[in-house]
Order: structure tokens, then sequence, then C-alpha cells
């Protein structure tokens, strides 16, 4: 079982998800560069672009901020802040190594019910500024999650079933021979994409599509839109982070030290998150509405029930 | 901004009047289309389009414009900006069907294109662009269906150039684009004098009674009405009519007035 982590743990825990997340930020900008010149360019050069995502920060925190004609400020101002509260919430129970700063007992259930708070958050900032674009974005989040969330819920809850428990510290423990991505792969592939979904990033990002000009952040600006963009990459982080002691066997591995192996096979996950956001366009929700429904969401089911009859024979 | 009428069901719902453009994200400069959205489908569809006024004949019609009053343009000079014109089209395409990298590839190829980058260089950087975009299921899947444009029907409207020949959806006009961008960027060399008679720029004929772009404007609203907004966004980047062929140019030799 996980041990608790010390107090400072949780001033660190966000700092530390910060950092990933402007590293991941860092690596799909000297990405993206190299898309743009044909080339990826000299280290220096990809240094230089690495630290583009941080400079758009300081640019839009000294930015005059704008705002729409007849705008809820206060609803959108709560949807752009949930979004990176819900993240660093869903992460308290994710463990660095063996240790979680809580390693609740219904952990897994802590973490979905923190990440549906993006739910509310995108619809929130979506619908506040009174704007079409942005309510469209809005709108479009929540058929995004009528699509992700049901498959999402399942596939969690067959890594629960397979560690019979729903203590995320006792789903690693259950993996100290073998990982549950190989013998629970269809779950381990669905979790990676609803993980895209959930932070609406990669084939996902229709709610902040380049046609609808950044959907629900189209109208925010400064700190709020800090806050709202911000807040994905950091649910995009702990969304990838979380599949490691879910399915790839948490701190489990020869030789390093338990941390040591949770940050590679993080940094291996958002790798290939990232470079798979590359190789696909977004993915309509109407048609991925179907393929959720008739493909994924019985998959899924199907997966539950063969480890569960596993479980049960064991 | 928003009032009550019949939806497709029979549902009386609230409807949006948005209008899209004239300045927006990947989207033809100048174009303004008027929609009625009840939830994000497009229910009516108006198109106004504001024709810039000029001095310059539009940028991508340039070499068959020229070659047409009888100046010497060469095949290959033509085929340099057909290429780049497609690829700017593309690169819009890609942008709104939401796969920014493969966008940023084609309008890095269109710059090296309108650059004077060699046909080698050219064919070698269009292939790879190509296959992965004809080879993607996903974009396939998701761009197949919308706004079909059947030959008759466009010919009927007076619709000419690759939305003509492409003979059907989003899909097949975007097929169309990459295939004549590669035959393109291998002629890019050729040194033959550009027939003054064929006057055929990227987006169709240009002796018609009116520009390719503007035909495509008038079979816009038709392909627009009960679609979803993101599909409408594709339909008009699969089209992408060019309003600098709108312009009203001042005829040379003829006084104002």
């Amino acid at each position: 079982m996980a041990e608790r982590a010390p107090l400072w743990a949780i001033f660190v825990l966000p700092a530390l998800l910060l950092a990933v997340a402007l590293v991941t930020a860092g690596f799909d900008a000297v990405l993206a560069a190299g898309a743009r010149n044909g080339r990826l360019g000299s280290p220096r050069e990809a240094a230089a672009r690495a630290t583009e995502p941080g400079r758009e920060v300081l640019r839009q925190l000294v930015q005059q901020p704008r705002r729409t004609r007849a705008s809820d400020v206060p609803l959108a101002r709560v949807g752009a802040a949930l979004l990176p509260v819900a993240a660093v919430l869903a992460a308290v129970v994710l463990p660095l190594g063996f240790r979680s700063v809580s390693d609740l007992p219904e952990g897994i259930v802590w973490f979905n019910a923190m990440e549906a708070l993006a739910w509310a958050a995108v619809w929130l900032a979506g619908w506040g500024p009174n704007s079409t674009l942005s309510l469209i974005g809005g709108y479009r989040f929540l058929a995004q999650g009528l699509a992700y969330e049901l498959p999402h819920m399942l596939a969690i809850t067959t890594a629960a079933l397979g560690a019979e428990s729903l203590r995320v510290g006792d789903v690693v423990d259950a993996q100290a021979g073998v990982w549950f991505a190989v013998w629970m792969p269809a779950a381990f592939g669905i979790y990676l994409l609803s993980a895209m979904a959930m932070a609406f990033w990669g084939p996902f990002d229709q709610p902040a599509g380049h046609d609808v000009a950044g959907g629900a952040a189209s109208e925010l600006s400064g700190a709020d839109r800090v806050l709202f963009l911000g807040g994905r990459w950091l649910l995009l982080v702990v969304a990838a982070a979380f599949s490691v002691p879910l399915f790839m066997g948490g701190g489990h591995g020869p030789l390093l030290p338990g941390w040591a192996w949770t940050v590679l096979k993080t940094a291996a996950v958002l790798a290939f998150l990232v470079w798979a956001r590359r190789r696909v366009p977004t993915l309509r929700m109407d048609r991925y509405l179907e393929l959720a429904w008739v493909v994924l969401t019985p998959l899924a089911i199907a997966q539950a029930l063969v480890v569960a009859v596993v479980v049960l024979n064991r | 901004m928003a009032d009550r009428a019949e939806d497709r069901d029979g549902l009386r719902l609230d409807r949006l009047h948005v209008p899209l453009g004239p300045a927006l994200l990947d989207w033809p400069a100048g174009l303004v289309l008027r929609l009625s959205l009840q939830g994000d489908v497009v229910q009516q569809a108006d198109v106004e389009a504001t024709a810039p006024t000029s001095p310059y004949p539009p940028f991508w019609n340039e070499p068959w414009l020229q070659a047409r009053v009888g100046e010497r343009v060469s095949r290959g000079d033509a085929a340099r900006r057909l290429c780049a014109a497609h690829l700017d089209s593309l690169g819009r395409f890609f942008a709104v069907t939401g796969w920014a990298d493969l966008a940023a590839r084609a309008r890095h190829v269109r710059d090296r294109a309108l650059a004077g980058a060699s046909t080698a260089e050219l064919s070698g950087l269009v292939r790879p662009l190509a296959r992965r975009a004809a080879r993607s299921r996903t974009l396939r899947r998701l761009t197949a269906g919308l706004g079909s444009l059947p030959a008759g029907h466009a010919h009927h409207l007076g619709v000419t150039g690759p939305a003509l020949a492409a003979d059907g959806d989003a899909h097949s006009r975007m097929l169309v684009w990459l295939d004549a961008v590669g035959r393109s960027a291998a002629a890019c060399d050729d040194s033959d004098v550009l027939d003054g008679a064929e006057a055929v720029g990227p987006r169709g004929r240009l002796d018609g009674p009116v520009p390719p772009s503007q035909a495509m404007l008038n079979a816009l609203p038709g392909l627009l009405e009960g679609t979803e907004f993101a599909c409408a966004r594709i339909i008009v980047a699969s089209l992408d009519p060019d309003l600098d062929e709108l312009a009203r140019l001042p005829v040379p030799g003829v006084a104002h007035g």
C-alpha cells in the first residue's frame, strides 16, 4: 500500500505539475515550429522555441484584458479558475513512486469526480462571455463528455476491478508482476483516448477548436486565459500521469527508484500523446459519438467482463 | 440576437443569427455568411461578398490573365502559381479540420513554391504531404459526404475547376487539389510559353460569364443548409472561393465617371 507523503508535498504538487506541463508545452512548441519551418532546427533554436509557452504566459499576464459586451464575468472567471483547480485536486491521489499526497480508499472515484469538474469549467467559460463561438465551444465539450465519459469510466473501473480495490495504491501493488496494460489492452487504449478527450486536447480539441477561433477559450484574456489554457495542460499531464498507476505498473521497475519510474513512464505517455496529436485531424464529435457508443463502450464492457472472470477464478 | 423558429423536426427552437466573417481564422478574406443557427445546425445561410477594389489583378490568377492579354508567361510559372494556390487552399482546409500540423507543412511548401524552389525540392516536399493527407482514414471519415456537389449540378451552377472535376464531396475536392499540386510541382521548370487561349486559373475558367469564385459563392447556401457548424466551416474551406476574383478592376483606357 502506498505511503503517505509528508505535508510539504501539498505545496510541491502544484509546482511539480506546472513544471511538467511547461516542459510538455515546450516540447509541443518545438514540434509545431518544426512543421512550420520544414525542419526542427538546431538545438539552440529548439531551446528558444521551447520557452515559447512560458513567454506566452508572461505576455498574457501583462496584456490589457478585453471583455465582451453583457458578459457574465463571474461565470467565465469561475469556469477558467476551476480547470487548474480540478487538475490539481485530481492529482492528489496520484502516487509518485509509491507515495501520494493522499491515498484515499476511493481514490479512483475521487479522480473521476475531479476530472468531471472540467465539464462545468469548460461550459461556464464558454457560456460566460456571451459570445457565439465560445458558446459553441462550451456545448461541444458537453457533447464530447457524452462521447468519452462512459467508456472512460468503464476503463478505469476495469483497473479497479483487476486490483479489487478503488485505492490507487492497491492498484499499483496489484501490478508488481504484470502491468495491467498487458492484460487489459482495450481498457488501456480507451483510457489514453479519453485522457486526451478529458483535456480537450489532441484529436479531441474541438471545444477549443481552431474553426471556432479557440471556442470556449476564444473570449478569455489575461489571467483568465492563462488559468484556462494552463489548466488544460495540467489536466492533460494529470490524465496522462494517472495512466501510469492505473495501467503501467506505477513505480514498479528494476534498478531505478519508484519515483524515477513514475516520471519516466509519465514522460513516455505524454510524449506519445503530444506526438499522436500531430498525426490526426480533430475528430468531429457527431462522428466520434457513433464510435464511442457502438464500438468503444461495448469493447470496454467486454474487457471488464474478461477481467471480472479472471479475478473470480483467482 | 435570438428568436424562435421551427427546426427540421418540427420543434420550435431558439434561433441564433450569427455572421461569419469577414475576418475569421482560415476564412476566405472578405466573405460574410449570415447564418441562422439552431443549436449548431445551420438552418439558413446568406452569402454577402465584399468585392475589394484593387488596382491589381487577383494574385492567384495573375499568370493566366497576363497570358490572355498577350504577355509572355512560361508554363512553369503558371504551374508554380497553381501549385502554391492549391497548397494555400489545402493549408486552410487542414487548419479548419483541426490538423494544425499538416496545415503548417502545406503552408511551408507553399512559401517554398512562391520563393522559387526547384522542381526536385518541391516534388520532394509535396509527396509526403500528399501521401499523408490522401491516406488518412480519419480525415476521410471526417470530410466524406460533406458539401456534396455532383458534376451535373456544379455545371448547372457554372462552377468550373477543381470543384467540378471532383464531382463529389469535400474530401474528393481535397484529393483533386492534392493531385493537381503533385502534377504542377513537377512542371515548375517548363519554359514553354503559356497559351493565352486556355485561361483556367486555380479555381476555374477565367473566361466564363462570372468569375469562378462567384459561381462557388452561388453554390454555397445550398450546400450549407442543414449542416452542422463544424461541417459548414469544412465545406467553405473545401471550396475556398477567392474574393479577389470579384474585384472591380479599373478598366484600362476607359474614363471613370
